[in-house]
């Protein structure tokens, strides 16, 4: 068998050319962290985010995510002034003219609007405003060959939302609280 | 140029003192030459102390190429070199390369000995899986009896005599593999100068995507112990279930090591 250098071998020099070789003391070399900057580009597509991290690289980086996620995933993105007054877990559907699966979250009534936040993915599931609201009922349905309560939501759009959570009754209220304070 | 802010960016060391310039173009099509200091030579291109940075992957592709070549350009022309990592600049002129050589001139050149005669070799070991087990269970009586009792009994109990055989035959691998990598490793440091075990899991070509790497090394290896290793490795790549990756020769990339340069 002979020793093989040819293209598919590249990559086998990469390893060596960016993480081995000689290396001179700090004071002589200019580098970032370990790593030269004329590498960076190619270091920052191959590397794995752990030899990055060893190096260095992604810890600036890396503490700026994580302080603005510390910051933004402790709360919900209330608006300033805003006011919590009802919060359930369930699940919501759409109705748009097709039929949508159910989808769960963290569903926010305020004094404002009423929204949904997934804080994994730190964004809106959904969101609307009183105003966008033409009317509010409850509706036995069926789920799982099961009749149940469903909180149905129509906007002046002719589009629907299906909630359903646990305490649907006193979450209707809340909602009909928002909704009647915008009336005025 | 202001000497302040002016840099040279280095590629490799050589064990001879040689006034150098290269019709090859270096890194980004920089001019390469050599400083040289007593009988040490630095290869080196001049450049700024503020190092530039490669416009996309490609050019970073292109320019690591460049700098292999110069690598492998002077270990053809004038032997074994201590090579150095891609993108190393160090700041100042040629005078600040030869002090730099001076200072370390008793290290550089038990390195550069060390290395004489010699190059760098990856070798890689994959097993296959399906063929092992296969294997594993024609060498064991017992285990194909239990193989062939799970045909004819229910399907719930046969899936947990599945599943206890499927782990027996696992356990048998992993024992058979791990003697082998003993066994492999051993005979290959016999061909060696010097051996690393790799850590880092290697980027492999497609073909190997589905087999498992269990033996990972660098090998310093003589010019005339290459053939031996190669034959072993053939040896090896012989066997049912087992191939063998052998690359090189590169310049000692992972032997260098000069404690406090």
């Amino acid at each position: 068998m002979l020793p093989q250098r040819d293209t598919c071998t590249l990559v086998d020099l990469l390893d060596r050319l960016l993480e081995k070789g000689l290396v001179l003391r700090a004071d002589l070399i200019i580098t970032i962290a370990g790593v030269p900057l004329i590498g960076l580009n190619l270091v920052a597509t191959l590397a794995e985010m752990e030899t990055m991290l060893k190096y260095g690289i992604f810890e600036g980086l890396d503490k700026t995510t994580r302080e603005w996620a510390l910051e933004h995933n402790q709360g919900i993105p209330f608006m300033e002034g805003e006011k919590a007054l009802d919060k359930a877990y369930g699940s919501y559907r759409f109705d748009r003219g097709k039929k949508t699966a159910w989808k769960y979250g963290y569903i926010y009534v305020t004094d404002r609007r009423i929204f949904s936040w997934d804080k994994g993915l730190r964004r809106f599931l959904f969101e609307f405003r009183p105003e966008e609201v033409k009317a509010v009922k409850m509706e036995k349905r069926l789920y799982n060959e099961k009749e149940r309560d469903e909180l149905c939501i129509q906007f002046q759009d002719e589009t629907s939302l299906f909630l359903h959570v646990e305490r649907i009754r006193d979450f209707k209220k809340s909602i009909e609280t928002v909704l009647s304070s915008f009336e005025v | 140029m202001n000497r302040n802010n002016e840099g040279r960016y280095l590629y490799s060391v050589l064990n001879r003192g040689i006034e150098a310039e290269f019709a090859e173009a270096g890194v980004n099509g920089a001019r390469v030459y050599t400083v040289v200091y007593r009988d040490l030579t630095a290869v080196v291109h001049a450049c700024s102390d503020r190092p530039e940075t490669a416009d996309g992957e490609d050019e970073a592709m292109e320019w690591i190429l460049e700098h292999i070549r110069v690598v492998d350009l002077t270990t053809e022309k004038f032997g074994t070199v201590v090579p150095f990592a891609f993108g190393t600049i160090i700041k100042g002129d040629d005078e600040v390369v030869s002090e730099w050589l001076g200072e370390n001139y008793a290290a550089l050149k038990a390195e550069l000995s060390r290395f004489e005669g010699k190059a760098e070799y990856s070798v890689q070991i994959f097993y296959e899986q399906e063929l092992l087990s296969g294997e594993i269970l024609k060498k064991n009586p017992g285990l194909q009896a239990q193989k062939e009792k799970l045909t004819g009994i229910p399907r719930g109990t046969a899936y947990l005599f599945e599943r206890r055989l499927e782990q027996k035959i696992a356990e048998e691998t992993e024992a058979l593999i791990s003697g082998l990598a003993a066994e492999y490793e051993a005979r290959i440091r016999d061909c060696s100068d010097s051996v690393h075990s790799e850590e880092k899991k290697p980027r492999v070509p497609e073909e190997y995507k589905q087999k498992k790497l269990f033996v990972f090394l660098a090998c310093l290896v003589q010019d005339s112990k290459v053939q031996e290793l190669g034959e072993l490795l053939d040896r090896i790549n012989e066997r049912e279930g087992i191939c063998v990756r052998f690359i090189g020769p590169f310049a000692p990339y992972s032997f260098v090591s000069l404690e406090g340069i």
